[in-house]
């Protein structure tokens, strides 16, 4: 028995728990809470009002007042950060639950019916792959303009083939597995035995794939933000953010563009650490 | 005379292997009469899985088909999906060798032993319930309610292989195929669980298809037992003259290579040879090469069925056979 298994024993059950699943991931676990706490209640939470502008205390360092000092029209740093993170992870979950929903029913459809219909789909599956989600998220935003939703859409489909492909092959083994063919000589049919089984029995990969799925959507929106062709200033997103904030940076005020940065790689390493580790105890968990 | 329950005629199936199609049922002709238990006894590989497979219509796809397998006078290749759902649902139920593969490992007890009757039955919830838990106590499962809450995992193997029999008759079917139903039990639990599906099968009154490779336990719940070598039928022949009336090289090897608890003890005699896969089988009957009265005849011309002493034999030489069955049985 190792020392940490041995430090777990007789402690309570949550730390026990916890201190077999990683305190690092435990710790990624708990900032994802965290930020979707923030993202819920952050109107209410915020020290001051994100948009109002102050011009006489503008670019002010970390203070009691302004915790993270203000940017270059003297809006408070910090509270622009709360506020912007409902919208900075609305978009990656939209992403996220669009691109699952079609990605699931995509795999499944091409699991079950197998023959040409999943050679067809795959194929389909392959092009799509081949186009960068970004390159497709600028070109729905010069179709359709800029704004929350366009690149919103278009990175939904660009994400589908990634989980399509994942799925499709787990689904497979999945559909090849004795209990599947007992359900289909019991007499079910392939919508109930897809919708009652397959499906909630491939879940735990689903959850793990949108998580980490969730993290690289995160990094293409705030890129799109950064670019100005998503979310448009004055709204705080932290993309916008970052982009507002780089002019400063020359003149010797980084505070906006690196706490808005910062932000982004700690919720998209804690999203993609969780979704991993997710992944990875289904692995194992397939192998039993 | 009635015309039977299930009657494959002249099955043959190919299999796709590596591109090209291999033979795994040469020409499988069996009937099942309503209420009667026929046992399908041979070798590892020798096509008895597959038989049953085919007549539930679960080969692999791409699979050759050809001859006719009719359920009460339907025929099963051709029935159409609707047909087919309601063959599988309402009319043959099926009984795996390895339950714990067969149950999904993810939803409880109950909600496995209800689904099908939810689907099919449109009964209420608490009804279906009602229904199932009769059925668990009827297969020996006492605490029926406590058994529902829990998951396949939580289950021994003999338990879950009542559980898989209860799941069987749910429906109420008329045909139950049971693919060696005991093989994966422990010899105890086997016992009672054959013991189980024996009684509850001649309570109902339904008939069974009983896939095993065991002729012992075949000859004690069947009442006609076909012998398969190779992708054939050899003998068909009734469960209680099997023993002394057997007419068939092979049935007679088989009878000789199992262990006599009772008598003396005689040294077992294996079939010497390896047991053939039906696509290894070219020209001729398919047992020659392990056969001691294989004649120069039994390599180009394949015997064919044909009724002898109140069965039917596949070989040339079954009266020779059924005259003496010293013959066959070396002693040394």
């Amino acid at each position: 028995m190792s020392a940490a298994q041995l430090a777990a024993r007789g402690r309570p059950d949550v730390i026990r728990r916890a201190a077999s699943i990683g305190p690092l991931y435990v710790f990624c676990g708990v900032v994802c809470l965290a930020l979707i706490v923030v993202a819920v209640v952050g109107p209410w939470i915020a020290p001051h009002d994100p948009t109002r502008t102050d011009v006489i205390e503008v670019f002010a360092g970390s203070s009691p007042t302004h915790l993270l000092g203000t940017d270059d029209t003297g809006r408070d740093i910090l509270s622009r950060l709360i506020v912007g993170t409902r919208v900075s992870l609305a978009g990656p979950a939209l992403v996220v639950l669009l691109s699952t929903v079609l990605g699931v029913a995509v795999a499944v459809t091409a699991a079950w019916l197998g023959g040409w219909v999943d050679a067809a789909l795959s194929r389909v599956v392959d092009i799509l792959f081949a186009f960068p989600g970004l390159i497709l998220a600028v070109v729905a935003v010069a179709l359709f303009g800029t704004g929350f939703v366009s690149p919103v859409v278009a990175l939904s489909i660009a994400y589908v083939p990634v989980v399509a492909r994942v799925l499709r092959s787990a689904a497979i083994k999945e559909r090849n597995l004795p209990y599947i063919a007992a359900l289909r000589v019991q007499g079910a049919s392939g919508w109930s035995i897809c919708f009652k089984h397959l499906v909630p029995n491939l879940m735990p990969l689903v959850v793990a794939q949108a998580a980490v799925s969730f993290g690289y959507a995160m990094l293409d929106l705030a890129a799109i933000s950064y670019l100005g062709l998503g979310i448009q200033p004055p709204s705080p997103d932290w993309g916008v953010m970052v982009a507002e904030g780089q002019p400063s940076i020359i003149n010797g005020y980084p505070q906006q563009s690196l706490y808005a940065g910062l932000l982004v790689v700690v919720a998209v390493v804690a999203f993609n650490l969780v979704g991993e580790r997710v992944a990875q105890r289904f692995e194992t968990a397939g192998a039993r | 005379m009635t015309s039977p329950l299930l009657e494959i005629d002249r099955l043959r199936v190919r299999l796709p292997v590596n591109g090209a199609h291999r033979t795994v049922l040469h020409e499988v002709s069996l009937s099942v009469a309503a209420g009667e238990a026929v046992g399908l006894v041979g070798e590892s590989g020798s096509g008895k899985s597959m038989t049953a497979r085919a007549v539930m219509r679960l080969l692999p796809p791409r699979a050759e088909v050809s001859g006719d397998i009719r359920f009460a006078g339907a025929s099963v290749p051709e029935m159409g999906a609707a047909d087919l759902r309601r063959l599988r649902a309402d009319d043959v139920a099926m009984i795996f060798q390895d339950p714990r593969a067969h149950i999904n490992p993810v939803h409880s007890i109950g909600d496995f032993l209800t689904e099908s009757l939810r689907l099919n039955g449109k009964v209420t919830r608490s009804a279906a319930t009602a229904r199932v838990v009769a059925l668990l106590k009827e297969v020996g499962i006492s605490d029926a309610e406590r058994r529902l809450r829990q998951h396949p995992h939580e289950l021994s193997g003999g338990l879950l292989q009542r559980v898989m029999i209860a799941a069987a008759l749910v429906a109420e079917p008329r045909l139950i195929l049971a693919d060696e139903p005991t093989t994966a039990l422990d010899v105890t639990t086997q016992e009672e669980v054959m013991a189980i599906l024996d009684e509850l099968r001649r309570d109902r009154g339904l008939a069974m298809l009983f896939i095993t490779h065991d002729l012992e336990l075949a000859a004690a719940v069947c009442d006609r037992i076909g012998v398969m070598y190779a992708g054939s039928i050899v003998e068909d022949r009734d469960a209680r003259e099997l023993h002394e009336r057997s007419g068939h090289p092979y049935t007679v090897g088989l009878l000789g290579a199992r262990p006599d608890l009772l008598g003396d003890r005689a040294p077992l005699v294996a079939v010497p040879g390896r047991p053939l896969s039906a696509y290894e089988v070219g020209d001729g009957c398919a047992f020659r090469t392990r056969c001691e009265l294989a004649q120069p005849r039994c390599g180009d011309d394949v015997p064919q069925l044909r009724e002898i002493a109140g069965g039917s034999v596949a070989c040339h030489f079954a009266e020779q056979v059924l005259d003496s069955r010293k013959v066959v049985l070396p002693h040394d």
